[in-house]
């Protein structure tokens, strides 16, 4: 098991920046995903540390081996390709024997190594099978099989559920968490899926223009993004913009430009005096169900808005509203026992433990 | 009214369907089928018309060397084609620069130039003074005393190289330009050198693009008569197609040019054989 290790790697395609100066370390055992929009320099990283694009400038190590001019062969990463790659005119067992036939091992241990590595992937039996007899799910398992037989340094996957379907997609997340759990191999994972993301890493990096935007656990990028950017690509957000007023702690109070106050966390080192915009996601506001006024006739709590209906779409577990506040507009989720029509006035809460502010300025 | 709509509706029954067909069908069974099996029959019948296989005893006792030239031109020929060609399309695949681009476009030159053409300047290239024999004696390689004798075997496959190598590599490159990257990184990844990619990825997987381009050089050499006609003429040993025009235009014999006929028939089975056996290899 190795660390992995980028220094200040520059790639371009012409004049285009694809990656400029990415620093960035994997830990032994740790699994990262690079997470970001198209042509956000995610899987120009992966191909660069795999050895099939040369940067312009910098190094990536793998432990103390410098691998930056080390052809892909000898570098010792597996791969997994979004389109599995499997050689259609071999079997499975071909398939993942190649590599050790390379190696010269014996046939008897690479036959021993095959059953292993398909009962770890759930796919036993499946040895004399072609590619085009299994299913797209058991394709990418085997893919996948062939790339950890040969108990690589460092596993690289691109994108590698992107062709599955929903639901497949969801349940091969959680094996493909479990698998690295079991085998604990340095494992750099690229995907344009924040759910994926967020399910199987132990640390997301954002990535936009090739550099690093945020990188930390699921947990953090998630609840306190540092920047617009992040904040807006991780979940369902709207903003509400405003200035910043006080900050104490963690705590931020944001007046927006609309005259309301707004409490919520301080991301991204916001500081009092400067422009700052809330990050509102749909589970972090409660609807009330009746207008501000008529809410058991207390004082309006904190963080309490009268919005009306603006929109309303039905998704079968919730009801996506779109809401009307002032001259905004924000996303929030409904119970479909209760179905709110548009023009409706109701009273909405921002949970302010929820509520990420950061800086206005997009990076 | 009445009567048209039953008429269409007459006109969707399975007889009319297959009347369809009976231009196409008359077509091949008149141009192809009739010539051929009319060839065979002629092949097993003496001057007055009976049954006989006088035309193969003498086809065998004339031409045996022929036949065996033919077949080694034509095998060796394709050998030789598959090895270029197929050096030629991977290059192509896995190198994309400045010199590929060029180079794929002049390789489709001699696709343009008929097999005549060709053959006029491979005589005119490969004589004992033509072009390659004054260069070669310019370059002090040899004396033009004794220039290279290249109206034989060795000019015969360098004229079918030169004609039949493009035509591969166009179908082959066509196929290797269809696999994708991944399963080339696939294999680097695995640990395989250029040299495994090529023999263990590449070639498996654009296997029957090669074979469909073997097939057809096979099938064309086998068939080529303006070439060895210009180039080895009467001389021994020739290709079988030389030999059916002597047979027919010096002695008017359409029995042993129809036996000589069979054999090259015989020739193109063998590759039609191998050519069906894999695509029903593939298709299992």
């Amino acid at each position: 098991m190795s660390e992995l290790r980028m220094e200040n790697l520059v790639a371009r395609y012409g004049k285009v920046t694809a990656l400029d100066r990415l620093n960035l370390t994997i830990k032994d055992g740790e699994l990262v995903t690079l997470l970001g929009p198209s042509g956000c320099g995610k899987t120009t990283t992966l191909r660069s540390v795999s050895g099939f694009l040369k940067p312009d400038e910098g190094n990536i190590y793998i432990g103390h081996r410098n691998i930056t001019d080390i052809p892909p062969e000898k570098r010792g990463i597996g791969l997994v390709f979004q389109n599995y790659a499997l050689w259609p005119h071999m079997t499975v067992f071909q398939n993942l024997a190649f590599g050790l036939e390379l190696r010269k091992v014996p046939l008897e241990e690479i036959r021993k190594k095959v059953r292993s590595v398909l009962s770890i992937v759930k796919l036993e039996g499946y040895e004399d099978r072609y590619p085009r007899q299994l299913s797209g799910g058991q394709q990418q398992r085997v893919a996948l099989a062939r790339a950890i037989i040969l108990e690589p340094d460092i596993l690289l996957l691109d994108e590698p559920l992107s062709n599955l379907d929903a639901l497949l997609r969801e349940q091969m997340r959680f094996e493909i968490a479990q698998i690295h759990k079991r085998l604990g191999i340095t494992t750099l994972y690229v995907t344009h899926d924040q759910t994926e993301a967020m399910v199987i890493s132990d640390r997301i990096v954002i990535m936009k223009d090739g550099k690093v935007m945020q990188d930390g656990r699921p947990e953090e990028i998630y609840l306190r993004p540092t920047n617009r950017f992040v904040a807006g690509f991780m979940g369902t957000t709207t903003f509400l913009e405003g200035t910043v007023q006080t900050i104490q702690g963690d705590s931020c109070m944001l007046k927006t430009f609309e005259g309301w106050e707004l409490r919520g966390i301080a991301c991204g080192g916001v500081t009092p005096g400067t422009k700052a915009s809330a990050a509102v996601r749909p589970e972090a506001v409660e609807v009330l169900y009746s207008p501000i006024g008529a809410v058991s006739g207390k004082t309006p709590a904190e963080n309490s808005f009268e919005a009306e209906v603006d929109s309303s779409y039905f998704t079968g577990e919730v009801i996506d509203y779109h809401f009307r506040l002032g001259s905004s507009f924000i996303r929030v989720r409904g119970d479909t026992k209760r179905i709110l029509k548009p023009g409706d006035k109701v009273t909405v809460r921002i949970d302010p433990d929820r509520l990420p502010i950061v800086p206005a300025e997009s990076i | 009214m009445q009567v048209s709509i039953s008429a269409t509706r007459k006109g969707l029954t399975v007889p009319s369907y297959i009347m369809l067909l009976a231009p196409a069908v008359t077509f091949m069974l008149l141009m192809y089928a009739y010539p051929f099996l009319a060839s065979i029959v002629r092949s097993f019948l003496d001057k007055s018309g009976a049954f006989s296989f006088e035309n193969y005893l003498k086809t065998i006792d004339l031409y045996t060397k022929d036949i065996a030239f033919t077949f080694t031109v034509t095998i060796f020929n394709t050998v030789c084609t598959a090895v270029l060609a197929i050096l030629i399309a991977v290059y192509f695949r896995i190198r994309q620069n400045r010199i590929t681009t060029i180079l794929s476009a002049i390789y489709k030159l001699p696709l343009f130039i008929p097999f005549v053409v060709v053959a006029q300047m491979m005589n005119s290239f490969l004589a004992p003074h033509g072009l390659l024999n004054v260069a070669l004696a310019q370059l002090g390689l040899i004396d033009l005393k004794q220039p290279l004798q290249l109206f034989n075997f060795a000019g015969l496959s360098f004229g079918f190289l030169w004609k039949q190598v493009p035509f591969a590599v166009l179908i082959m490159h066509g196929g290797f330009q269809m696999i994708d990257n991944s399963y080339i990184e696939a294999a680097r990844s695995a640990g395989a050198g250029m040299g495994k990619v090529i023999t263990r990825v590449l070639i498996p997987m654009n296997k029957s693009s090669i074979l469909v381009s073997l097939v057809l050089v096979y099938s064309q050499i086998v068939g080529t008569f303006t070439l060895p006609y210009m180039l080895i003429g009467g001389k021994i040993p020739t290709t079988i197609t030389v030999d059916i025009a002597h047979r027919v235009n010096y002695f008017r014999d359409f029995g042993v040019a129809n036996a000589l006929g069979v054999f090259s028939y015989l020739l193109v089975l063998l590759t039609a054989w191998y050519y069906l056996k894999t695509k029903l290899g593939e298709t299992k």
